[in-house]
């Protein structure tokens, strides 16, 4: 990247007026998998405790019988005169009773995440936001914006209509969001209908501000869209179900002042106290650029012929065929041989001499055949 | 950003992912740029800086193809659309699209995949052709020589039933 990338602000009609210098931010390594687990663990940190009652199942006076009655030694309610008299009591495998480990108020129902975790997370998410891909893998409807990130003017921040919200994110032609928002609404399943979250419905755009002179009120009765100031992101609004590429909109001053909150790689933020940020692990994370670079080209070994691998041929036992075995082992021709030499060498040692005829003394023969 | 990186974001889970049923091997995607609608990276309309798509519209075929000075920020302002008009033959509008992924959208790879849409999209254009018009199911040649077979070889069935079954008395 010769010079810095640069992002247009948007004016309330909807064109490109002035352009903003791309805060470094939004240009940190994305971590999905530190993205996940800080939203899994800062995502506990709103649940309410619960238990059942610690006296359930316990409110009665029932002891064990003992043995001798032919019936299990489980407590058992006394009396007579009703139906639970003898019936067992206590034990979570019996009706009534108490259920197997109770569960208790004092469960740790809140986890820490280091400071710095929270942090690299909500960074993470924000670079995530300013890749078109990734906010339409998320499932924002973003086809028709002309850019991401998206920012608008300043002016923003003094609406006080909602109708002045609505106009400004047509000519955005972001509104097509809120609309899917809108479509979704549906009735939950289950219990939580009566327990205040009576519909579940997507999520729509995230509008950032640098200052409220009323641009909360005029948004936040759009259907999905969420404000919040630039000083407290919060990564359950940036990365919702642990999901990247949440669709931010941000105004002029808030947009300007990210590389004040969150700093840059080389300047500490103003906001958090000796924040840098995050630096990637590899500078270049471009696989192919990396692999047709001149510096691997020129020391990898030039690409030999191509084998042609043969998939249905029949596998050869290399133990019983000998081709296949020399192809594998070119020592075993050198051992075979020898072998075979040895082999003849000690036949022709042992082989049986055939018996020859000691030739007689002269004296004898001389003797015998005396004429 | 790397379009390798994205696509390892991308890969594990996103809106456009279509997995039907459990056993289904094969992940289908339905964003515009994927031109077989398949979820790899190679066909990935989101993974990749260059990215060609073909859709039917009112107008005729529409070739949307992502400009290559495009920003990676840019979104709608980065592709740029033609039509092939509907009265295009097939030839023509094969040509078109064959230039247009490897020329104009830069990626040679895709030609086959984006001719293969094309073919697609016309073949379901073509009115279908009329049906051969239904013999009369009464015409007596068909009467006389259907029905004697259908019989004989009822009967040769019922012969044969009898023979593999067992006397019972």
């Amino acid at each position: 990247m010769a010079s810095r990338p640069t992002v247009n602000v948007h004016s309330a009609s909807g064109e490109a007026s002035t352009s903003l210098p791309l805060p470094a931010v939004l240009t940190a390594p994305i971590r999905l998998d530190v993205v996940s687990q800080v939203h899994k663990s800062i995502a506990k940190n709103k649940r309410q405790a619960y238990s059942v009652s610690e006296k359930a199942g316990h409110q009665t006076s029932a002891e064990s019988w003992g043995t001798g009655r032919a019936v299990a030694r489980i407590p058992r309610v006394g009396g007579s005169g009703t139906h639970r008299a003898g019936q067992a009591a206590f034990g979570n495998m019996c009706r009534g009773g108490r259920m197997f480990a109770p569960t208790k108020t004092w469960r740790k129902w809140h986890v820490k995440v280091n400071q710095n975790q929270r942090r690299f997370a909500v960074v993470s998410a924000l670079a995530a936001s300013a890749l078109p891909s990734l906010v339409l893998a998320r499932g924002h409807r973003i086809e028709q914006i002309e850019e991401v990130p998206l920012v608008i003017a300043s002016a923003a921040e003094s609406f006080t209509k909602t109708k002045e919200a609505v106009a400004l994110l047509k000519s955005l032609k972001a509104y097509a969001d809120v609309v899917k928002v809108s479509n979704s609404r549906k009735l939950r399943a289950g219990k939580g209908k009566m327990r205040n979250r009576r519909h579940r419905q997507r999520r729509g755009p995230l509008v950032v501000y640098n200052e409220d002179n009323g641009i909360v009120k005029a948004f936040r009765n759009l259907p999905g869209v969420e404000l919040v100031n630039v000083r407290r992101l919060n990564l359950l609004q940036l990365a919702p179900g642990g999901h990247l590429g949440r669709f931010v909109i941000w105004t002029e001053g808030a947009f300007a002042l990210l590389d004040d909150v969150f700093g840059t790689f080389d300047k500490v933020s103003t906001h958090k106290k000796d924040y840098l940020l995050p630096t990637s692990k590899i500078s270049n994370p471009d696989v192919t650029r990396l692999i047709n670079s001149d510096e691997i080209q020129s020391v990898v070994r030039p690409a030999g012929q191509k084998v042609q691998k043969r998939p249905w041929t029949q596998k050869k036992n290399p133990l019983v065929n000998k081709a296949v075995l020399f192809r594998l082992n070119p020592y075993a021709k050198t051992i075979r041989r020898h072998e075979l030499l040895k082999q003849e060498r000690l036949k022709k040692k042992n082989a049986k001499k055939p018996k020859q005829p000691t030739a007689a003394g002269e004296a004898f023969t001389a003797s015998l055949f005396a004429p | 950003m790397s379009t390798d990186l994205q696509w390892l974001l991308v890969r594990d889970n996103n809106s456009f992912m279509v997995k039907r049923g459990p056993s289904v091997g094969r992940i289908f995607s339905k964003e515009s740029g994927n031109l077989r609608n398949i979820h790899s990276e190679k066909f990935s309309g989101l993974a990749n800086s260059k990215t060609v798509h073909i859709v039917d519209s009112a107008n005729g075929i529409q070739i949307v193809s992502r400009k290559q000075k495009a920003t990676p920020f840019a979104v709608s302002g980065a592709s740029s659309t033609g039509v092939i008009r509907s009265r295009t033959g097939s030839r023509r509008a094969l040509g078109i699209v064959a230039v247009t992924a490897s020329k104009k959208a830069g990626r040679p790879d895709l030609r086959t995949a984006a001719l293969a849409r094309v073919s697609a999209l016309l073949a379901a254009q073509k009115e279908p052709k009329p049906a051969p018009a239904k013999k009369s199911p009464r015409s007596k040649k068909s009467k006389t020589a259907s029905v004697p077979v259908a019989q004989r070889k009822s009967k040769a069935a019922a012969a044969d039933d009898d023979d593999d079954l067992p006397d019972l008395v």
